[in-house]
């Protein structure tokens, strides 16, 4: 080989190699220093409940698969669900609980009403019962008043919110067609539910818009605005709900979304069950003596998003608010942003005896979490206390809050694969 | 010049310690962490040791690379207004790098990033060589419009990836966070990820600094003076590829910087890169990690480092851009 | 063609005969498209590029002046062919900064002086690299007389220390006082080689300029 050639190769090999090999010794060590360990293999374990035992025993056993199913729009298992947990909230007053919460006499006589309307009418009577229940007039939140003489027959979900309330109270001929993002969240809305709907708004043109004549459309603020003004240019009216960031907004969201469409006595109802659901959820909690710790041994409980870094929510986000329904305290009290960024030196100050992230691709980022050097000598890291939880309900305004806040509890009070 | 070098190293001596105490632990209780770890048996995680050193490390190395990047580039394409990502590079290791958090596997592979940064910029310079090669005569002109013509094709990739991707909100974020740039718990894994890369491409870029000079003055008059102009400029291209894959390994995308710290440096202290590219290793540095240093004490959770770069960045460039039309209108 | 040591020569034609394409191909800044260019013997566009630049030096008729480097700076570069400590031969700098007459511009930019006095500076670069052959082209068309004639005579002083030194000139009346022979090129080929009377003829001028008279 020429001297010039050779010359030229040593460059390059010599860059080659102190590149190479500086990573392969750099991640080779770090690898066996972070080999897997029983840590990262070992399931999460609940919380241990102080100071007095459990009496989740003594209580209707709670599935997440069943609350799914109710909230998707089963009327007849609302109801008896509902039943259930008042025999529950019951049994834990027995046992002493003052604090446990039932739901109201009015109430629970308006759902099991309800339900036999529901189920024991037909079409016709379900008709004229609607007009009955329906509002005359409901307003959207840029205050436009929309008159309810002659329902609406057919609508157009713009948002993921107003899709996932229609998909459980309406008709599946109501709805023109659906955010084409729901239908990949299928551990949210599963292919049954959403094949009803074939159209996606993102596949509409005009001329489907056309030819489909939806009569309103729910949209927002975020909305597209060519959407809007093609919404507009065909005639159809738009119904604004902006603000969907608390429990009581996402009941007032659809009890309006079921008066817009005829639908009053279903929504009623899944408000009613929503209700119930939390007050049952919270039921949980006081159950698991989650309340009865005294302030300095409330185990130092924190919720973390991570996308590229770490943040927690504030009490703006939904998953903050749930947090202090439990009765856990936000780490960011008085902040005005929707989140907080947190790194980790600030984490591991914090030292958290119990870790909850809500995270979307949970089974990679566990162990990326366990292992993290940084947080070996955390409390929740060493006591088997990080717990996933589905990142998509955690900021979903719908009636999957619930589902949420399952989660929470089950994080905390479950085994995650129980 | 001395004195630049003088004032320069003095701002660094007080950065240093600056970045290293800042932090939400107490300074006592850091340091007596970090005699135990050093001195004594502990193992424990350090702030000091294991966070703010690795991360004052890869800023003083981004900056540093940005600096130099910027510099090598703006002579070479006789542009006082060219940066690091003019041939398209960076896009290069944005798109493999943004694959690569697509699919999950940095969380798997600590170093899939670095490889994917390092194999998209390389990648992106080998496709713009052979396809200059291919459409005519290496030279900077066809370089550049092949850089753009690929760079244009690779953000619309990335766009349309992006785009198909927009119902994973979750994605989305990451990929917007990472994109705008970050120096947040940075860790040693980040410094072996940057800073071979950097030694390389900063050790090239030194080395010809003198070739470098010869070469702002134009390709015919270069070559006339003994520079071979395709060897070195390819190596020339090739260092800056990796000192912006080292950058996009370690913090993600810093614009403007490399644009604008050279060109407010060649002002100060001339366009000899002899003593501009050490200027811009040392200024690079210290400048970025003021930024950071900002961001952190005034608490800006709202803002990255890459937008903080890109509006101080944008504001001395329209500062300085009269002076830069006057100067054209003078040369005319 | 030939060029031979102690000979000014001059390279004459019309716009577009390929002067300044020449002294380029000579240099190897261009690959020439055929032939081959010899010094000493040797194929002399198959050396290092560095050896190149120690044997033949150009100096641009109208170089681009992209960065604002100082005259010294400019000049020193012309040191890079013998290594990268451009700065070191510093006597040798200052020679050829005196002897072109910008020594008292040495620490100005570039851009801050007149086009005459950027001639002489790229011709000072030319120079320190001490280069047996220098090439020059149109090296005197923004000087004003005096220092026309400064140049003619450092050419002159050049070629009698033995250097090969060629220039292109437009002003034929000029080529014909100082230069010892010249090539007319026309259309990229070399019409004639020799001394000015030898070459231009009547009906050489007459061919090749289209003018039946050198005077305007």
């Amino acid at each position: 080989m020429p001297k010039k050639a050779r010359t030229i190769l040593t460059i390059y090999l010599t860059a080659a190699t102190l590149i190479a090999g500086w990573w392969l010794l750099a991640f080779n060590s770090a690898d066996k220093k972070n080999s897997p360990s029983q840590l990262s293999l070992s399931r999460s374990s609940p919380l241990p409940t102080q100071p007095t035992p459990s009496l989740l025993k003594y209580i209707s056993p709670l599935e997440r698969v069943t609350l799914h199913q109710a909230l998707a729009g089963d009327f007849s298992l609302m109801t008896k669900l509902i039943s259930e947990w008042d025999v529950d909230a019951q049994i834990l007053q027995s046992f002493g609980i003052a604090s446990a919460k039932r739901i109201s006499q009015e109430n629970y006589l308006r759902v099991q009403l309800l339900n036999r309307l529901l189920n024991h009418s037909s079409p016709e009577e379900l008709h004229a019962l609607c007009n009955l229940f329906r509002a005359e007039s409901v307003y959207d939140d840029n205050h436009l008043p929309f008159a309810l003489q002659k329902p609406y027959a057919r609508v157009l979900p713009q948002t993921h919110s107003s899709a996932s309330i229609l998909l459980a109270i309406a008709q599946p001929e109501q709805i023109t067609a659906i955010p084409g993002g729901m239908r990949k969240q299928t551990h949210i809305f599963p292919l049954s539910i959403t094949s009803k709907v074939s159209l996606d708004i993102e596949s509409y043109s005009s001329e489907r818009l056309y030819r489909s004549r939806p009569e309103l459309a729910f949209v927002a603020q975020y909305s597209h605005p060519s959407t809007i003004e093609a919404l507009k240019n065909q005639g159809i009216e738009l119904f604004n709900i902006n603000e969907i960031d608390t429990l009581d907004q996402i009941n007032n969201a659809l009890l309006r979304i079921g008066n817009i469409v005829n639908r009053p006595m279903e929504a009623e109802l899944l408000t009613l069950f929503i209700d119930a659901a939390m007050q049952t959820i919270d039921n949980r909690f006081i159950a698991s003596n989650f309340n009865a710790f005294n302030q300095e041994m409330a185990p130092r409980i924190l919720m973390l998003n991570y996308r590229s870094r770490y943040s927690t929510p504030t009490s703006k986000t939904l998953a903050g608010q749930l947090m202090q329904r439990a009765g856990i305290s936000l780490y960011a009290k008085d902040c005005s942003a929707w989140s907080l960024p947190l790194d980790q030196e600030q984490i591991v100050n914090i030292n958290p005896d119990c870790m909850i992230i809500a995270a979307a691709n949970q089974e990679l980022l566990k162990p990326h979490v366990e292992e993290d050097p940084a947080f070996q000598n955390i409390t929740a890291i060493r006591n088997k206390q990080l717990h996933m939880i589905d990142d998509d309900v955690q900021q979903f305004p719908s009636q999957y809050i619930v589902l949420a806040y399952f989660d929470l509890f089950n994080a905390l009070f479950l085994l995650p694969d129980s | 010049m001395k004195k630049y070098f003088v004032y320069l190293f003095t701002i660094l001596l007080a950065v240093v310690p600056l970045t290293l105490v800042m932090g939400d632990t107490p300074w006592d209780i850091v340091w007596k962490g970090a005699m135990d770890r050093l001195f004594g048996n502990s193992q424990q995680w350090n702030p000091l040791l294991d966070e703010r050193l690795p991360r004052l490390i890869v800023i003083l190395c981004s900056g540093a690379s940005l600096g130099v990047s910027g510099a090598v580039m703006q002579s070479l394409f006789h542009n006082p207004l060219a940066s690091p990502s003019v041939l398209g590079v960076s896009c290069g290791g944005s798109l493999f790098v943004v694959v690569t958090i697509i699919f999950g596997w940095h969380l798997h592979y600590p170093y899939s990033i670095p490889i994917a940064a390092f194999s998209g910029c390389l990648l992106t310079l080998l496709l713009i060589y052979m396809l200059t090669r291919y459409s005519g005569e290496v030279n900077l002109y066809n370089l550049i419009l092949t850089g753009v013509a690929l760079s244009t094709l690779l953000v619309a990739v990335q766009g349309a990836i992006m785009y198909a991707l927009r119902d994973r909100w979750q994605l989305i974020q990451t990929i917007t966070e990472w994109v705008s740039g970050s120096t947040v718990d940075r860790s040693w894994k980040h410094v072996h990820m940057q800073l071979p890369l950097t030694l390389v491409g900063l050790f090239g870029c030194w080395n010809y600094r003198h070739e470098i000079n010869i070469l702002a003055l134009g390709e015919e008059e270069a070559n006339s003076l003994g520079v071979d102009v395709l060897k070195v400029r390819w190596r020339l291209f090739l260092c800056v590829s990796l000192l912006t894959a080292g950058t996009i390994a370690a913090v993600g995308f810093i614009s403007f910087f490399g644009l604008v710290l050279p060109h407010i440096l060649r002002k100060i202290c001339g366009p000899d890169n002899r003593k501009l590219i050490p200027l811009c290793m040392l200024s690079g540095g210290i400048a970025l990690a003021v930024m950071d240093f900002t961001l952190r004490f005034f608490e800006l959770n709202s803002f990255s480092l890459g937008n903080i770069s890109a509006i101080i960045g944008g504001i001395f460039f329209l500062i300085l851009l009269p002076q830069v039309q006057r100067k054209a209108v003078q040369s005319c | 063609m030939a060029f031979s040591p102690g000979i000014l020569y001059g390279i004459i034609g019309p716009n577009g005969s390929g002067k300044s394409t020449l002294l380029k191909t000579m240099t190897g800044v261009w690959k020439p498209t055929e032939g081959k260019v010899f010094w000493q013997d040797e194929e002399l566009l198959k050396k290092e590029r560095t050896e190149i630049s120690k044997v033949v030096s150009l100096v641009p008729q109208t170089p681009m002046i992209h960065f604002d480097f100082s005259v010294e700076d400019i000049v020193s570069m012309g040191r890079y062919p013998h290594g990268k400590s451009v700065g070191a031969r510093v006597d040798i700098i200052e020679w050829a900064l005196r002897i072109v007459d910008v020594l008292h511009l040495r620490h100005r930019k570039i851009t801050q002086v007149s086009s005459g006095e950027r001639q002489r500076v790229y011709i000072a670069r030319a120079l320190v690299t001490e280069s047996p052959v220098l090439l020059l082209d149109e090296p005197t068309t923004n000087l004003d007389i005096r220092h026309k004639s400064d140049i003619w005579k450092l050419l002159r002083m050049l070629v009698d220390q033995g250097k090969i030194v060629v220039v292109t000139n437009h002003d034929l009346r000029v080529t014909e006082k100082f230069c010892d022979e010249v090539a007319l090129l026309n259309q990229g080929r070399c019409v004639r080689q020799g001394s000015f009377g030898e070459v231009l003829t009547q009906d050489v001028i007459e061919e090749v300029f289209g003018v039946s008279t050198l005077e305007v």
